[in-house]
């Protein structure tokens, strides 16, 4: 089971490396491009479409993560007024609401990944791009996304500290 | 369903679930699962979020946000803004209210290259206010001023956030980020006249103190090499998207390697910045990107469902002129930022101000501006503007929150006398992107 874990978290750590990564590229794929471009040279396609995929790739690699750091913006004004047993009983209920809303996007998403699969999609742009590369973030991240909110739900932590203001 | 109905279901529904501490993103997320649902037909509604998702996030005008936000957090982490805080410190030499001058210089320049208000606030606060205090300075002339700064990040280009509303709001990028110049330092002039005015009144609040005397070659130097080189950086990226030579994707991927290059030129640059840099670049871009991908299902929500058409029509049905109807919108920005933080309260506003904005007849850029100075104001708004939080957790232990809010209110003032400016000489934010 530790072994499990240590294995999913490396995942998670795995794919907000990626995610960075990925942001660093969107900088070097521009310069690169405008270089090309002031050297007279015509600057490859793919440069520009792989800053355009790189956006889908650096939330959906990188959001999960961000739910484990606790990263994700939220507001805290009626968990601030409450008393604190039945604030732990909210900030549960929140925790599953965020739960089911990922578990419904993964859901659709594995419906998507596999439409696009049967169908043979393709993203067209400057290249033909298999639609199901994009498509399988969805499940992916949503995914992870919910098994990440669902330790607030059982875990000893909570999302919410209690204290009023927005948080992140 | 009456598109009032429709409108208060799905803005209800966010607001509900925001106030209950969902994270924004995941109520955005969830308003439009159900939004979906309702007026997209059933399940189809869904897989059609997941690709309106897709096509949201793959726009190439999505480029500068992390590029801006990689830009300023590697200034912020290699310890160049320290350095040009500092620099600029030691220029300003003996005055009343000195180190107050050095919050809105300092800080204007600092928070713009930073262009996050949290980070500049928490860096001024942090290094400023036990100064200040030290120096027998009022908690107003210290925690007001980082206050006013900390919002200026948001106006002066690069603004990550100027750029999201563009995005949201379909209008050119460059355009309103060139708009927001020549306000910008308007804005930092009243700073810097508030702080005149009140060193007038209260000299005590700021007493002036003794510092080490320099000769003037030796603050040449000091300007020389420590202020122009990292303002340089700015001014050179906001004059190239003037002339056009740059597009904002590529004046924010050249703004961050200027950053990293001069970082490595003072020797600052370490794998342990660049790792902090890139996290917290990352960190703000998750957030806004996973808001822009609901923001296409929400707009077509509001438009499947009639909600922005019969809210519009509503709204001008009663002829009402269009500078009240431009207060109405401010005001209820005003209202959100209380409560809100700014990128869920462009992704509620924009889909519904904008085409408002466009029957009235306004220009778009000058409303953008207007919104970008709204929430900008509304950052510092009591009860909860997310900067005065950022000041509480900063500030010297014992200060308090109403120290704090009026610290902030002759601050916020000044921005609304520069809303007023605009409303009056729109040419004030329109001519620099006009040229």
């Amino acid at each position: 089971m530790a072994a499990l874990y240590k294995t999913y978290s490396m995942l998670v750590y795995a794919m907000a490396v990626v995610a960075g990564t990925t942001l660093v590229w969107l900088m070097v794929s521009v310069i690169i491009s405008v270089s090309m471009r002031n050297l007279g040279l015509q600057p490859a396609a793919w440069l520009f479409t792989s800053a355009e995929y790189s956006i889908l790739y650096i939330t959906m690699l990188g959001a999960p993560w961000l739910v484990r750091e606790k990263g994700h913006v939220h507001i805290e004004l009626v968990t601030s007024a409450l008393p604190e047993n039945l604030r732990k009983v909210v900030s549960r209920i929140v925790a599953v609401s965020c739960v089911l809303t990922c578990l419904i996007l993964a859901w659709k998403g594995v419906d998507l990944f596999f439409t696009n699969i049967e169908r043979g999609d393709f993203d067209t742009r400057a290249y033909y791009y298999p639609r199901w590369l994009l498509t399988i973030n969805f499940p992916l991240s949503f995914g992870i996304m919910a098994i990440e909110f669902s330790r607030f739900v059982v875990g000893s932590e909570l999302m919410h500290t209690g204290e009023a203001g927005i948080h992140e | 369903m009456e598109w009032y109905q429709a409108l208060g279901l799905l803005v209800g529904m966010i607001m509900f679930l925001m106030a209950f501490g969902m994270p924004v993103a995941l109520a955005f997320l969830a308003a439009n699962i159900v939004g979906a649902w309702i007026f997209m037909g059933g399940e189809r509604g869904i897989g059609q979020l997941l690709n309106n998702g897709l096509g949201a996030l793959t726009k190439y005008a999505l480029v500068p946000i992390p590029l801006f936000l990689l830009m300023g957090e590697i200034f912020f982490h290699t310890g160049l803004g320290g350095r040009m805080f500092t620099a600029i410190d030691k220029l300003l030499g003996k005055l009343p209210g000195r180190l107050s001058y050095v919050t809105v210089l300092g800080g204007t320049a600092f928070s713009t290259l930073s262009g996050s208000s949290m980070g500049s606030t928490a860096l001024l606060g942090s290094l400023m206010v036990p100064e200040m205090s030290r120096r027998g300075y009022k908690p107003h002339m210290s925690i007001g001023p980082i206050l006013g700064t900390g919002g200026l990040a948001i106006i002066i280009p690069p603004s990550a956030l100027g750029v999201l509303l563009a995005t949201l709001a379909q209008i050119d990028v460059a355009a309103l980020l060139i708009a927001g110049v020549i306000p910008g330092l308007i804005l930092a002039c009243f700073y810097i006249a508030t702080i005149w005015i009140q060193t007038k009144i209260d000299p005590t609040a700021a007493p002036a103190y003794d510092v080490e005397p320099m000769t003037l070659i030796t603050k040449l130097t000091l300007f020389l090499t420590e202020v122009v080189p990292m303002v340089g950086v700015m001014v050179t990226i906001i004059i190239l998207m003037i002339n056009g030579f740059v597009t904002p994707s590529e004046a924010a991927a050249f703004g961050a390697f200027g950053v990293l290059v001069l970082a490595t030129m003072f020797r600052c640059l370490t794998w342990v910045s660049i790792k902090k840099s890139i996290i917290g670049a990352l960190r703000v871009t998750l957030m806004a990107y996973l808001i822009v991908f609901g923001s296409a299902t929400f707009s077509q929500l509001l438009a499947f469902s009639g909600a922005s058409r019969g809210l519009v029509n509503w709204a001008t049905s009663y002829d009402l002129a269009p500078i009240l109807m431009l207060l109405v919108m401010f005001g209820v920005l005003l209202l959100l930022g209380m409560f809100m933080e700014q990128i869920s309260i462009m992704l509620l506003t924009v889909p519904i101000f904008f085409p408002l904005a466009q029957t009235l007849g306004f220009d778009l850029v000058w409303f953008g501006l207007i919104m970008l100075l709204a929430l900008e104001i509304s950052f510092t708004t009591p009860p909860f503007g997310l900067l005065l939080f950022v000041m509480k957790g900063v500030a010297p232990p014992g200060t308090t929150m109403r120290e704090i809010y009026t610290s902030a209110f002759p601050f916020i003032g000044c921005s609304l006398l520069l809303v007023m400016l605009l409303v009056i000489f729109p040419q004030i934010g329109l001519w620099l992107p006009g040229l």
